[in-house]
């Protein structure tokens, strides 16, 4: 329901910057184009990584917004990293940004998180905590993952990418 | 510091590379197997269940997806958690001969070879309307486990090709022991008649620069090393992958481009 409530939001968004950028309603003006020419919106959604000891799951709220895939690698029947790529799809929705991203991880050994949108913030490998930043526009995705320099993710962790948007967007 | 010893042994490779002393790898089209999951009734469902398969070879992958609609109007359906799954990738220990890692290793980082891995396939408790292809190269004693009622189980021998950082022509990358470092140029890869889908993972998730892009899809995938380092896509007619650009980094995997043909 409120992934569904997101969707709707970010849509009407879109559908009001691009009226906004099209003037009266007409065709876009011609210097209407590109990111900088219309408001970016927040990418609301989140992305989460987590292995509770019963096999790594990778879920998401993105959906009929973003494509997600899953890409793991790992030596030896474990994963390494675990990445979840949100590509921007069909250029449906191109004015999005990650004004607040905000990355935590959770786990009982160690375990590095980070998210990308435009930037990248990384926490690097630790056992808990919370990091946000700004991580501006989207050009290509939105990147969440969870991963280990040495060895391989020991459960139970979790990894949570998480974009809510400024204080006083309504989503 | 520690980076440049990791990749001794690549150097050392790099100059038997050189002298001509170590094959080069070529796309693979064979030794790939599969399953296409088709739900029982005409009811949407969720799918649950997971594959376990041992490793072969350094280049022992799984790449699994869904596909709505048939035909020209096949796509690809993202509400499936579309997994590319490689083996491969941990060599620190015996490479940097840095201290034991604070979590261990369990091959001892030496080969995946032999190696179990269990993939989750899975919705995610999205009711599915469409086809689930699961496919996977260089594997074996494998089986797959659906544990979610209304789907049904076929057989598959997948048409599997890969571009892997050993066969790329033009680039200088190095591949030892499924880990590569060097610069990677890309290349193509024709899909099948009634279309393919690909999945691209850079060979620089561990560090490097550059930008790669995807095409032959629903439309151009721009990649980079810090960011969307992989993609997915499909296209329901034949088509050709092409990947341009450049990477210079290392990456812990061999296996680049994917493409995977849709069965008639």
């Amino acid at each position: 329901m409120r992934t569904a409530r997101r969707v709707v939001a970010v849509i009407t968004a879109l559908l009001a910057t691009t009226f906004l950028a099209t003037g009266s309603g007409g065709l876009p003006a011609a210097h209407a184009s590109g990111p900088a020419a219309m408001a970016d919106v927040p990418a609301y959604g989140s992305i989460t990584i987590t292995d509770p000891g019963t096999g790594p799951r990778e879920s998401w709220t993105y959906d009929g917004v973003l494509d997600c895939t899953t890409y793991t690698r790992g030596p030896s029947g474990a994963p390494q990293s675990i990445k979840v790529t949100c590509n921007v799809s069909q250029g449906l929705i191109s004015n999005l940004d990650c004004p607040l991203m905000i990355v935590s991880r959770w786990t009982e050994s160690v375990v590095g998180a980070r998210a990308t949108c435009g930037t990248t913030l990384d926490m690097g490998v630790g056992t808990d905590g919370m990091a946000e930043a700004d991580l501006g526009h989207v050009y290509d995705a939105i990147t969440c993952e969870a991963y280990v320099n040495v060895g391989v993710l020991v459960p139970p962790y979790s990894v949570t990418c998480d974009e809510p948007g400024l204080p006083g967007d309504s989503p | 510091m520690t980076t440049p010893r990791r990749f001794v042994p690549i150097a050392a490779a790099v100059l038997l590379v050189a002298a001509g002393l170590v094959p080069m790898a070529h796309a693979a089209e064979e030794q790939a197997i599969g399953w296409i999951l088709t739900r029982v009734g005409s009811a949407a469902e969720p799918i649950e269940g997971n594959l376990a398969a041992s490793a072969v070879s350094d280049e022992s992958s799984v790449f699994m997806f869904a596909a709505s609609g048939r035909g020209a109007s096949r796509r690809v359906d993202y509400r499936f958690t579309t997994t590319t799954a490689s083996w491969g990738g941990d060599q620190w220990v015996r490479v940097n001969q840095d201290p034991v890692p604070s979590v261990p290793c369990p091959a001892a980082c030496d080969s995946p070879v032999g190696w179990q891995w269990t993939i989750p396939v899975t919705s995610n408790n999205r009711a599915l309307s469409s086809t689930v292809y699961v496919a996977a190269f260089h594997v074996r004693f494998t089986t797959l486990t659906i544990t979610s009622p209304g789907w049904k189980v076929h057989r598959w021998t997948p048409t599997w090709q890969q571009l892997t950082t050993s066969n790329s022509r033009g680039s200088t990358m190095v591949t030892a022991e499924h880990e590569a470092v060097g610069t990677y140029r890309g290349g193509e890869i024709t899909g099948g008649r009634y279309g393919s889908v690909a999945s691209v993972g850079l060979p620089c998730d561990m560090y490097g620069l550059g930008d790669m892009t995807l095409t032959g899809g629903t439309r151009a995938r721009h990649m980079t090393c810090t960011g969307a380092s992989g993609t997915v896509d499909g296209w329901p007619k034949r088509t050709t992958w092409r990947l341009t650009g450049a990477i210079t980094g290392a990456g812990a995997g061999t296996d680049v481009l994917i493409v995977v043909d849709y069965p008639r």
